[in-house]
């Protein structure tokens, strides 16, 4: 039986564990929540597992033990396709696009089996790529578009079935300042536009700054949240 | 014409439409008994009907009559009575089942590479929600397609060597190649079957990969 609150949650994971090989304790009883519609930073240095922990969150991969329950499904029950397809939108670092299609067959991929006809999933591509900025680039495939290009039309894809949830590892890692600006302004107006939740894995306070909220992450478990330096914090 | 410092006369020149029988030389028989010291020995019989005569019948009276004599309508069929030919028939056989064999170990081979190149795409894919049902179907219809590519130019290619092969002074008279439209079936299911065999492993191997490791791969 659920409650008002328990609606209200749309990431609960509860003393998680992942251990690797046996010996490399990436989580070490990792607890967070998050709030419908909230936009999370998870802060912390390399390696203390933020991307495993999205990962998981993502069931990309199964915890060694702890739960996670997203949008009140328990990750543990079988048969995650569906839930990875419509259920989460995934931005990578290194954007994870297909190199041989172009920008519009790539924002079509996670695009099946969610009742669309074909002329209606063209379409949802060309407005999600119209939204993004890159309706000119459509054609192009990946290669030919700048790093800020391609994170957006990673951002696309992940939007394609309307998630309710979206998830980025180090989305900015890998751009340029003015590029950075244009993806984080990206993550506002999704937030706002779509009503998703946003849980975003940084190491870099400017990215993380646009938060609603930051987690800090270190050695696989939560610390102490410090205040938020959204107004201390400049490029 | 002299053969084995022997010289005949030659008093006609005949043809019967049968490349086995065309391909012969007639001689009197008691004189080609007596050369060989097979006196009283015949070792083949033509026999000529007439329009209208039940081939099967015949050959199942003569059979049921004669024991010692089995009868034969075609050249393929001279294996009935030539030990040889089974011999060669098996062999050709054997060739096949081996050039299948070798075939279908070409498409798993091929698969495989392309299947562990792709690993990271098929991450990619099983991240986004592709299911592992899914993308074993995606790589089982890419090899089919090529499969079936790879019949349609081998047929082609099949056709013009047998035209060069038709034109070799080896086999003119011997070999008459025919295109019933059950072959063109046959090869299309051999190079159906053989892909759908040969990808198997490779498709099931991309299907079972764990997502994180998939998009971990360099």
């Amino acid at each position: 039986m659920s409650n008002g609150n328990e609606e209200a949650v749309a990431i609960q994971a509860s003393n998680v564990v992942k251990v690797y090989d046996s010996s490399v304790h990436a989580l070490n009883g990792a607890n967070l929540t998050l709030q419908r519609r909230e936009f999370v930073a998870l802060m912390g240095p390399s390696g203390c597992g933020k991307s495993t922990l999205l990962h998981l969150i993502a069931a990309l991969d199964t915890p060694t033990s702890g739960n996670i329950v997203v949008n009140g499904r328990d990750l543990r029950a079988a048969g995650n396709d569906k839930y990875r397809r419509c259920e989460v939108g995934l931005v990578f670092q290194l954007h994870n696009l297909l190199p041989h299609l172009n920008a519009l067959e790539n924002v079509q991929i996670p695009m099946f089996s969610n009742g669309m006809g074909r002329k209606e999933k063209v379409q949802r591509a060309h407005d999600l790529l119209r939204e993004m900025d890159l309706e000119a680039k459509a054609k192009m495939t990946p290669p030919r578009l700048s790093g800020g290009e391609r994170q957006r039309l990673a951002i696309a894809r992940a939007l394609a079935n309307s998630p309710t949830i979206l998830l980025a590892d180090e989305p900015t890692g890998s751009l340029d300042s003015e590029a950075v600006d244009r993806v984080l302004d990206l993550f506002r107006r999704v937030r706002q536009e779509h009503g998703v939740t946003i849980l975003l894995a940084t190491h870099d306070n400017y990215v993380a700054s646009v938060a609603d909220r930051i987690v800090h992450m270190k050695d696989g478990q939560m610390v102490e949240t410090p205040p938020p330096k959204r107004a201390a914090v400049e490029r | 014409m002299t053969i084995d410092s022997i010289t005949y006369n030659i008093v006609g020149i005949y043809s019967v439409g049968n490349p086995f029988a065309d391909s012969a030389s007639m001689l009197p028989l008691s004189w080609l008994q007596g050369r060989e010291r097979l006196s009283g020995d015949v070792t083949l019989i033509f026999v000529k009907t007439t329009t209208g005569t039940d081939i099967a019948a015949l050959r199942s009276q003569i059979e049921q009559d004669h024991p010692e004599i089995a009868t034969v309508q075609t050249a393929s069929e001279f294996g009935r009575i030539d030990r040889n030919l089974s011999l060669i028939s098996a062999a050709d056989m054997g060739v096949s089942v081996l050039a299948l064999f070798m075939g279908a170990v070409g498409v798993m081979n091929t698969t495989l590479m392309s299947v562990f190149e792709r690993t990271r795409e098929f991450g990619v894919l099983r991240a986004v929600g592709w299911s592992r049902g899914r993308l074993m179907i995606m790589v089982m219809g890419e090899a089919l397609v090529i499969a079936l590519a790879g019949a349609v130019v081998g047929t082609g290619l099949g056709f013009v060597a047998i035209q060069v092969i038709k034109q070799l002074p080896q086999v003119v008279g011997f070999f008459h190649p025919v295109y019933p439209a059950s072959v063109f079936g046959q090869a299309l299911g051999v190079a159906v079957g053989m892909a759908f065999f040969g990808v198997i492993y490779p498709a099931a191997r991309a299907a079972l990969l764990k997502p994180m490791e998939a998009l971990r791969h360099e």
